[in-house]
């Protein structure tokens, strides 16, 4: 059940008059209902599954708390950690578990059950959901959480569940601890963050999305000139599509009065690859920060600077096959974790350089330029395989096969504007909301203009709006 | 904090959200309503005739519905598919050279290329189509379409497209959301009158199409009829005579992935047992199809199969044959069909030397 499919619309919908028309403490009751038809739709095994591991994690938690001797505690959590770990694993590499899977039936294998069963969705967030909030327990930041319907719904709920926010089990607990009843504000607001994101998605990302994708699964077909263009237009398809959906589930979440946590950050805004990690993905880049790079970093203490640079290294590794197991996956996270290095190396290039040609003209080639190697190290993200990605870098250039019109990688000059103009607003809309809340701040704008703004971008959004593809790019992760 | 709902401003709140939104999805329901009540694009019933909607349909569609929807009482062995260029072949006129009893009906698309004309010889298929006798019109521009295409309007079966009714519904819902096509169209309903900003939409004078066989009715014949020669000055500026390029050959246009293609309608075709005429029309331009191309054609279906009437010919050298440059006329259409199955069956029938064809063009233009 897709975010933008007619059934999510019903679930949703039907969610919230129920929602709108009850009491507060019914609330929690309908997330989790809605949470489970919302799993189950897509697949009942993947319900199943999630439900198994937020048991296992309940019990995890409440055991890690009971025992006091230290010794225990470390086993059972490290045990913990490497079950969810394994499972997920497991359940990410499709030939591991159909290998399995052939030995326990003794059957030729039936692939089509195999592919039914593997790669439940949702897994990579609600599984780093899981290791965050035992770890919490396990540093006793966090005390183990008693009534396991809040516990479900913490895991389960059904805005954040397929591709997150990944959230820290302290700040959205309480939220859920504590229903909050009906509140117009909310509503409004959070039906403006889902149309923000919707516009995000249908104008943006959807309309670039199979120009993309083309020229990716055609490489060799391609000019230089087409795969340098693609290169370039990839990282807003991306951001466009996944913020757009996290927006939508921002909005959703807090039309329920539940806060979630933002993703982005104006990422590319970003100066170096290090700043770009802490507006990109944010609920990912903190969680891999705080339960990996940080202890990570304790441990290689004694190695002084260069543990820092190991830690960084391993990390983004880690982080680059969180996406899948795949060896461009592990280049994509070691190409950040470099850069990275790199950047904490020669941070006083960056510095004389500032000062001679001025902070300004300084920061805008430091803008450009991180968005260029971020460019680059998503090829590797979005090929099919490393010789894909090696092969589509070497062939990028100026050179046209026929014309200069191949800049538009076959985008007629419709799609140009519709996609470009949408980007120039978000962008506008982006660089100002850094400094205020725009939708907060659209409130004060005379009625009959913000009217007129509804309608108009409701009009947009309905008539150019490019819905027939309703999947999100990060639900494969 | 009382959470419930029993205050009275919390359930006033409850009513102004949904209030608004009411406001804010209001001018659309009556756009929906009309859509829903009057059906302009013909796809939410059941339609044995297409030939009286005054409004622009999806010609894949009508195609399709045609064929489905009246194939129990005319028993359809022969199509003739491809582009807009089909409407220059008649099914009555191409009948005469098919066996006694054969039932010949067109099912294109505008600018359809080799992928579609593939994807909705895949859709015969499904349905158990008899498939006997096949005439595909192609241009050189045909042969480079490698995907089907995705637009709303050229959507000729939701199966095809892998898409639920529902959303082919919502997506044709959604394309006449758009002013520039739900605006002449409402107002053609509410006042019955053509005028000339409706004609994107709109179609003014007689039907284009004929029912059952959905052969073309051009409104540029009745013009010709009537205005002759005047016809041809009075769209001189249609024809742009500077860019004919006899004896040029076009770039080439099959690779790869439209092999894999055309070797598939090749498999469909030897399947059915499918006698295939493959036309590669008389481009007004005069430029000729590549040699690799033709060569590569002819190796799949087989020379007798494949006629191409690109270059400088006496079916290109006389503009009386078209309509404009994108489009040729059934006269001409009858010629060829003639050359096909009566004439000898050469790979490129040019018989004047070019500059003998080349000049003949400018004369009555210049009157």
């Amino acid at each position: 059940m897709a975010f933008l499919s007619l059934d999510f619309a019903i679930l949703f919908i039907a969610t919230f008059l129920l929602y709108s028309f009850s009491p507060a403490k019914a609330r929690n009751f309908y997330l989790l209902v809605a949470s489970c038809v919302f799993i189950a739709w897509n697949n009942p095994f993947f319900l199943v599954m999630s439900v198994l591991v937020t048991a296992f994690t309940f019990v995890a938690g409440r055991v890690i708390e009971k025992f006091q001797d230290k010794g225990k505690v470390q086993l059972i959590h490290a045990l913990s950690i490497a079950v969810l770990v394994g499972l997920w694993i497991l359940f990410h590499n499709p030939a591991w578990l159909s290998g399995i899977l052939h030995i326990r039936s003794g059957a030729a294998g039936d692939s089509s059950i195999v592919s039914r069963l593997i790669c439940p969705l949702g897994m990579s967030f609600y599984t780093f959901q899981a290791i965050g909030y035992l770890t919490d327990v396990y540093w006793q930041e966090e005390k183990a959480e008693r009534n396991f319907f809040d516990f479900s719904l913490y895991m389960l709920f059904f805005l954040k569940f397929l591709s997150g926010p990944i959230e820290r089990f302290g700040s959205l607990i309480e939220q859920i601890r504590r229903p909050e009843s009906f509140d117009y504000d909310n509503a409004v607001y959070g039906l403006k963050l889902i149309f923000l994101g919707m516009l995000k998605k249908l104008l943006i990302a959807n309309y670039l999305s199979p120009y993309t994708s083309d020229v990716f699964s055609n490489v060799n077909d391609a000019s230089g000139l087409q795969l340098l263009m693609t290169c370039l237009l990839y990282p807003i398809e991306l951001y466009s599509d996944f913020s757009g959906y996290t927006d939508m589930a921002l909005g959703g979440a807090r039309m329920f009065g539940i806060r979630l946590s933002p993703n982005f950050n104006f990422p590319f805004s970003s100066k170096s690859t290090a700043e770009l990690w802490r507006r990109w993905h944010m609920s990912l880049s903190f969680w891999v920060r705080d339960y990996l790079f940080v202890p990570m970093t304790a441990l290689l203490r004694r190695w002084k600077a260069a543990g820092i640079y190991a830690s960084l290294l391993i990390t983004f590794s880690l982080l680059g096959l969180w996406h899948g197991m795949g060896l461009s996956f592990l280049v994509y996270g070691l190409i950040q974790g470099i850069i990275i290095c790199l950047e904490m190396r020669f941070s006083a290039v960056r510095t004389r350089f500032e000062r001679r040609v001025g902070t300004r003209i300084a920061n805008v080639v430091y803008i450009i330029r991180t968005y260029l190697l971020f460019a680059l190290s998503l090829v590797f993200l979005r090929s099919e395989s490393l010789a894909d990605a090696v092969e589509f870098i070497t062939r990028i250039s100026f050179v046209p096969h026929h014309s200069w019109k191949e800049m538009n990688i076959g985008m007629s000059d419709h799609f140009c504007i519709v996609a470009g103009t949408t980007l120039l607003l978000m962008f506008i809309y982006e660089a100002f909301s850094v400094k205020h809340d725009l939708i907060e701040k659209s409130r004060e704008l005379p009625s009959w203009l913000r009217w007129t703004i509804y309608f108009s971008l409701f009009f947009a959004l309905f008539s150019l709006g490019m819905f027939e593809n309703d999947n999100f790019i990060y639900l494969q992760f | 904090m009382n959470n419930d709902l029993s205050d009275g401003p919390k359930k006033a709140s409850v009513v102004k959200l949904y209030g608004k939104l009411f406001l804010l999805a209001l001018p659309f329901l009556p756009l929906i309503a009309f859509y829903f009540i009057c059906d302009p694009d013909m796809i939410l019933k059941k339609y044995r005739r297409f030939d009286q909607s005054e409004v622009y349909l999806g010609e894949g569609h009508v195609g399709w519905q045609n064929y489905l929807n009246n194939r129990d009482s005319i028993p359809f062995n022969s199509f003739i598919m491809g582009n807009s260029c089909t409407m220059a072949f008649r099914t009555d006129e191409w009948e005469k050279y098919l066996p006694d009893g054969s039932k010949a009906v067109r099912f294109f698309e505008n600018a359809e290329g080799i992928a579609g004309v593939c994807q909705k010889l895949k859709a015969l298929e499904e349905v158990d189509a008899q498939i006997d006798y096949l005439l595909i019109v192609f241009d050189v521009e045909s042969l480079k379409v490698t995907v089907p295409s995705h637009n709303t309007n050229k959507i000729f079966s939701c199966e095809a497209a892998g898409i639920s009714q529902l959303q082919y519904i919502l997506r044709n819902l959604q394309t006449f959301l758009m002013p520039d096509k739900c605006i002449p169209i409402i107002e053609y309903r509410i006042t019955g009158k053509y005028s000339p900003r409706m004609k994107s939409q709109i179609r003014e004078g007689g039907p284009v199409r004929e029912p059952y066989t959905n052969n073309c009715l051009n409104p540029r014949e009745k013009e010709i009829e009537m205005n002759g020669e005047d016809y041809w000055i009075s769209h001189q500026s249609e024809f742009h005579r500077k860019e004919r390029c006899p004896g040029q050959i076009d770039e080439p246009a099959i690779f790869k992935p439209q092999n894999r293609i055309l070797k598939e309608m090749e498999a469909i075709c030897r399947k059915h047992s499918t006698q295939l005429v493959l036309v590669i029309g008389p481009d007004f331009y005069q430029k000729k199809i590549h040699p690799s191309d033709l060569k590569t054609l002819q190796d799949i279906f087989g020379k007798e199969s494949v006629f191409d009437f690109t270059g400088v010919n006496p079916y290109t050298a006389d503009y009386h044959h078209y309509y404009e440059p994108g489009h040729y006329r059934p006269c001409l259409g009858a010629q060829l069909l003639d050359r096909i199955y009566n004439g000898e069956q050469s790979s490129s029938p040019s018989v004047l030397p070019v500059e003998e064809i080349s000049g003949e063009i400018c004369q009555p233009f210049i009157k």
